[in-house]
């Protein structure tokens, strides 16, 4: 049987520590075949030695820093795949990660994108710190995030959608899942704990930094722009919109008074101004 | 029950806004609700982010606009019920500071049209992805453990 390519992306920077990791849980995945692309924002570290002691199994793409949403799309343009995945350099994927969700877009033709549960963890400095915190709703031990490290897509879902924006320098992943929904992409949730977040100094300090200023302004932004696309040309007011829009990802989004349909099924929103 | 010296102030831990070509932008972080108000309604918001009291605001309305201080007042009044039933303002107890800004009477006044507030639930959890994060300072810190392994 012809097994449909996955283009697995691993946008970096600096990230010669985690790096090896990341890629030694992409060549364990059940699946195949794969494509593994390392797309490099500008390390300065040795984060192209890892890559090199893979040999040919893994392409290596190199850009000037510009910006995780420029790295992305890096990556994008020479993925080769009808399904596309990511993988950040310092997370993991279980290895039946891709093979799982491909199970569900065999078994729906209909499905453009499919997200799985992700695992936080501590580096072992920090195992302390992430008990004292596990109420947090990002660091609790078992997370359902909406993140491109979960996700598989299909190709032609990107190519209708555009790549990712690089004017968000933050909330770019939020800015595609927008326009994505606004396409009517069809998605579903795997309950399943495939991916695996790791916690550590680097990615905690930059989002303890980063949630009070440029992530608050990067929401703010994109919220402006999907009110604005959907708007007619000219018009400042905000108006209802007309055609359905797809259900959020989880069952609980549903209006008290709307239906609420399973993950992952086309439904009207409850989005119209109230 | 509000006086006109009242005034209203973001609810700065769980909102995030900003007013862009003059429409106010508001997230209520903990739940990814999200709100626009343009024209009339994007003023008041510019008026709370300045802490500016009720009276300001609705001295600020009435001269940008073509509205009787009257309705000005009774459409600031509903749309300030509405802010506070959606957490998105507290009122402040703070004195007004001398440094209190009037708006300027600029000459022309624009039509005028009820403020209102459109709110949108659809957004959910993108919009609440990101919760303010502990600070790492708390922790003493090792420098060792970010060294490569090898």
């Amino acid at each position: 049987m012809n097994r449909p390519l996955i283009s697995c992306i691993v946008p970096v920077f600096n990230g010669e520590r985690y790096l090896g990791e990341a890629l030694d849980s992409i060549l364990a995945q059940t699946y195949r075949p794969l494509e593994i692309i390392v797309s490099d924002d500008g390390s300065t570290d040795g984060t192209a030695a890892v890559v090199a002691t893979y040999g040919d199994q893994i392409r290596y793409l190199w850009q000037t820093n510009a910006g995780p949403a420029a790295a992305r799309n890096l990556g994008l343009n020479a993925a080769q795949g009808e399904f596309v995945a990511f993988l950040d350099h310092d997370d993991l994927w279980h290895p039946e990660k891709l093979a799982r969700q491909m199970a569900r877009f065999e078994a729906r033709a209909e499905l453009d994108m499919c997200f799985t549960k992700a695992q936080n963890f501590w580096i072992p400095e920090l195992r302390e710190f992430g008990a004292r915190h596990r109420d947090h709703p990002a660091l609790g031990e078992t997370v359902c995030p909406h993140s491109l490290c979960t996700l598989v897509a299909r190709r032609s879902l990107i190519d209708t959608v555009g790549d990712f924006n690089p004017k968000f320098s933050v909330g770019e992943d939020t800015d595609w899942f927008l326009r994505t929904l606004e396409q009517g992409a069809v998605m579903e949730s795997l309950p399943d704990v495939l991916m695996y977040r790791r916690w550590h100094r680097g990615n905690l300090s930059w989002r303890a930094f980063a949630s009070d200023g440029q992530l608050r302004d990067a929401r703010l932004q994109l919220v402006k722009a999907r009110l604005d696309r959907r708007r007619p040309a000219g018009m400042m007011v905000a108006r209802p919109r007309e055609r359905p829009a797809p259900e959020m990802w989880r069952e609980d989004h549903a209006m008290p008074d709307g239906p609420s349909p399973a993950g992952g099924h086309r439904a009207a929103s409850a989005e119209d101004p109230l | 029950m509000l006086t006109p010296q009242d005034r209203l102030v973001p609810n700065e831990a769980h909102v995030a806004a900003k007013v862009l070509d003059g429409e106010a932008i508001i997230i209520n972080l903990s739940n990814g609700t999200y709100y626009s108000m343009d024209k009339v309604g994007g003023l008041i918001w510019e008026m709370i982010e300045r802490w500016q009291g009720l009276e300001a605001t609705v001295a600020a309305i009435t001269a940008r606009y073509e509205v009787s201080p009257e309705q000005a007042e009774a459409d600031l009044e509903r749309l300030v019920g509405e802010l506070i039933q959606e957490s998105l303002v507290i009122v402040s107890d703070q004195p007004p500071s001398a440094a209190e800004r009037q708006e300027r009477v600029s000459g022309q006044r624009f039509p005028y049209e009820p403020p209102k507030l459109n709110i949108y639930r659809d957004m959910g959890d993108l919009l609440a992805l990101d919760p303010p994060m502990p600070s790492l300072e708390e922790t003493p810190w090792k420098e060792s453990s970010e060294e490569p392994s090898k």
